[in-house]
């Protein structure tokens, strides 16, 4: 299929239409609300607890940083978590799944035990631990990333192993096998494009782990004090007792936004599913 | 060896390689990570430090609870036949109370949140769920779709923030936080009682809602499948009355739930910690927030201890429940 007859089969579809526009509106204030509102979300010289007015358009916190600020800034990095911990998680499920699929007999075996004992081991708790001890003085955005998708990749890991297992079985494999081709290439250019869509699925929703996750571990206090995410503005507001001294701009907008872009990557995730596996269609 | 024995020793044998293996991880984490983080602590406690008894005090009393001056090996031997005797060491900052009455003291509180907490979610989003599925193609199954998406998509961090802001703060009808009134000693009281379900039902609300969305999204596809199948059909064909139908599905399609119950058990436990801190409810989660916070290794890695063992067992407990209700997979090992 061309790429441009892909986009309309997806653009077609209400559910990735919908997501894709609430995606779009937080890129914009992602991106251009630094651009048209430059404030810095650090700075701190400005009156505490103001609510929103002309001046401050989502308010103040206790420590007079300019919400709206932190929310763009918030978003931003937030989405960066996101992107990176999918593609963190994709590689390390891909490598895993398509060796134990494809290699069989012990290594198979071994990887399997392994990812399954990863699997129970809860994950929130580990990475809380590995962040704890590395230090969240020292811990960088990269590196939460990367702690969320240590322990995120097993699921991803078993479903591409059995994927492979059973397209290892059809014709095509077969006769690049009878062509002596070897594993790799097999591996590459047989069996990765029939996973393409299930690994765009899976990347969709592992960024909106890394995103919640982020959030969990800032809430916390376990990531860079120095970098504003949609978590730190949560972490402020929680530190802060903002909820109960009743300061709702601190967290109200910057959480309906986190909903609202947890809600358009699932939405977004739904759709191409509805699109690619026709037996979803209608139900 | 009946196949159910052999059955059980591999479950069993594959439990105690995971919480070996977690274990190691805990313990080899402070130790691999660079910088040695509990020669940190202890530098970091130095320039803080008023008297130098109290610092010698506390040198002392981590490298004993690290066994720092000892080889590896002997160190995490050491660690476990301790912890197995039940001595978890010595809190850093609690006035030295051991981390074992520390958890005592706290844990009952996390379980007597979270248990009827999941149980809950659990009965009433498989219900909808499967409800929804049979009434397919209606505007209440549409809107329940819509709104089982966006409920499960709701952060229990932020719902519990902003049901405190809602319920606490505005409407002034429940109280902001703590597991109970703090001038009543925990008792079995009428007094005591109501003080706790007053402080219980946000903490309560704040893990059920988010957790409905999932349950009602997983169990109405597992329903529409299950509405699908040969004995459903052949039901409606010889006018078995509906509700009935319904009762036959709803019990078949509760039954791979069952494993996602065990799993979002694990979940939540660990999940805890964000809901307790906020609401200021003095379960393990608390404990564990300000051991993280204080650097209080000991504890730290006697809560790890405690918490991956409640998980592992959750897991372990579901699989065999699941055997036990399922008579298909009973019947599957048989025939082997």
């Amino acid at each position: 299929m061309k790429v441009v007859e892909l986009l309309y089969v997806l653009f077609n579809n209400a559910r990735f239409m919908v997501g894709f526009g609430i995606l779009l509106f937080e890129l914009m204030l992602a991106f251009l609300g630094p651009v048209l509102y430059p404030v810095d979300p650090f700075n701190t010289n400005n009156p505490a607890w103001v609510p929103p007015n002309d001046v401050y358009p989502l308010g103040t916190d206790r420590s007079g940083r300019d919400m709206l600020a932190m929310i763009f800034y918030g978003i931003r990095n937030s989405l960066y978590v996101g992107v990176l911990t999918g593609v963190f998680t994709v590689v390390i499920g891909l490598v895993i799944g398509l060796l134990s699929g494809m290699k069989g007999g012990i290594p198979d075996e071994v990887l399997m035990s392994f990812t399954n004992i990863v699997m129970i081991i809860p994950g929130v708790l580990l990475a809380i631990l590995i962040i704890t001890y590395i230090g969240y003085e020292n811990a960088r955005l990269e590196l939460v990333a990367a702690v969320l998708a240590i322990t995120a990749w097993p699921g991803f890991a078993r479903a591409v192993r059995a994927q492979v297992l059973s397209l290892k079985e059809r014709e095509f494999v077969y006769l690049s096998r009878l062509a002596g081709y070897g594993r790799l290439r097999i591996a590459f250019q047989d069996i990765m494009p029939h996973l393409a869509t299930y690994i765009l699925i899976m990347f969709v929703n592992y960024m909106n782990v890394g995103i919640n996750g982020e959030v969990g571990l800032s809430i916390l206090g376990l990531t860079p004090m120095n970098i504003m995410t949609l978590g730190k503005i949560l972490y402020f507001a929680a530190i802060t007792q903002s909820f109960i001294l009743g300061k709702w701009w601190t967290f109200i907008p910057a959480g309906l936004l986190q909903v609202l872009l947890s809600i358009s990557l699932l939405l977004i995730a739904t759709g191409i599913d509805e699109v690619f596996n026709p037996r979803l269609r209608g139900m | 060896m009946r196949p159910v024995y052999k059955y059980l020793l591999t479950k069993i044998l594959f439990l105690v390689a995971t919480y070996f293996i977690s274990l190691l991880i805990v313990f080899i984490l402070p130790r691999a990570v660079p910088g040695n983080p509990v020669q940190n602590l202890v530098v970091s406690l130095t320039t803080g430090a008023t008297s130098p008894e109290l610092l010698s005090e506390y040198q002392r009393r981590l490298v004993q609870a690290f066994d720092l001056d000892k080889p590896l090996h002997a160190q995490f031997l050491n660690w476990i036949v301790r912890s197995f005797r039940g001595d978890l060491g010595v809190s850093t900052q609690a006035y030295g109370e051991s981390v074992v009455s520390l958890i005592a003291k706290h844990l009952p509180w996390t379980l007597l949140l979270l248990v009827p907490a999941n149980i809950v979610a659990w009965f009433i989003g498989n219900y909808v769920g499967a409800y929804v599925a049979y009434k397919r193609g209606s505007v209440l199954e549409k809107t329940n779709v819509v709104i089982g998406m966006i409920i499960s998509q709701i952060p229990y961090y932020w719902l519990a923030m902003t049901l405190i802001y809602v319920f606490a703060v505005n409407l002034q009808v429940l109280p902001s936080g703590s597991a109970y009134d703090p001038t009543l000693e925990p008792s079995l009281t009428p007094e005591f009682i109501t003080s706790y379900l007053q402080h219980y039902v946000l903490p309560f609300l704040s893990i059920v809602l988010p957790s409905l969305g999932g349950w009602i999204i997983g169990m109405r596809v597992i329903a529409t499948m299950e509405l699908g199948s040969p004995y459903i059909q052949y039901s409606n064909s010889v006018g078995v009355k509906d509700s009935i139908i319904f009762r036959y599905m709803l019990r078949n399609s509760m039954l791979p739930q069952v494993t996602g119950l065990g799993i979002q058990m694990g979940f939540v436990l660990a999940g805890q910690i964000i809901t307790e801190q906020l609401f200021n409810y003095q379960g393990m989660g608390i404990l564990l927030a300000r051991a993280l916070g204080a650097r209080d290794y000991p504890v730290v890695q006697g809560v790890f201890m405690i918490l991956i063992a409640t998980v592992l067992l959750a897991n372990f407990i579901v699989d065999l429940v699941y055997v036990l209700i399922d008579p298909r997979i009973r019947l599957g090992y048989k025939s082997e």
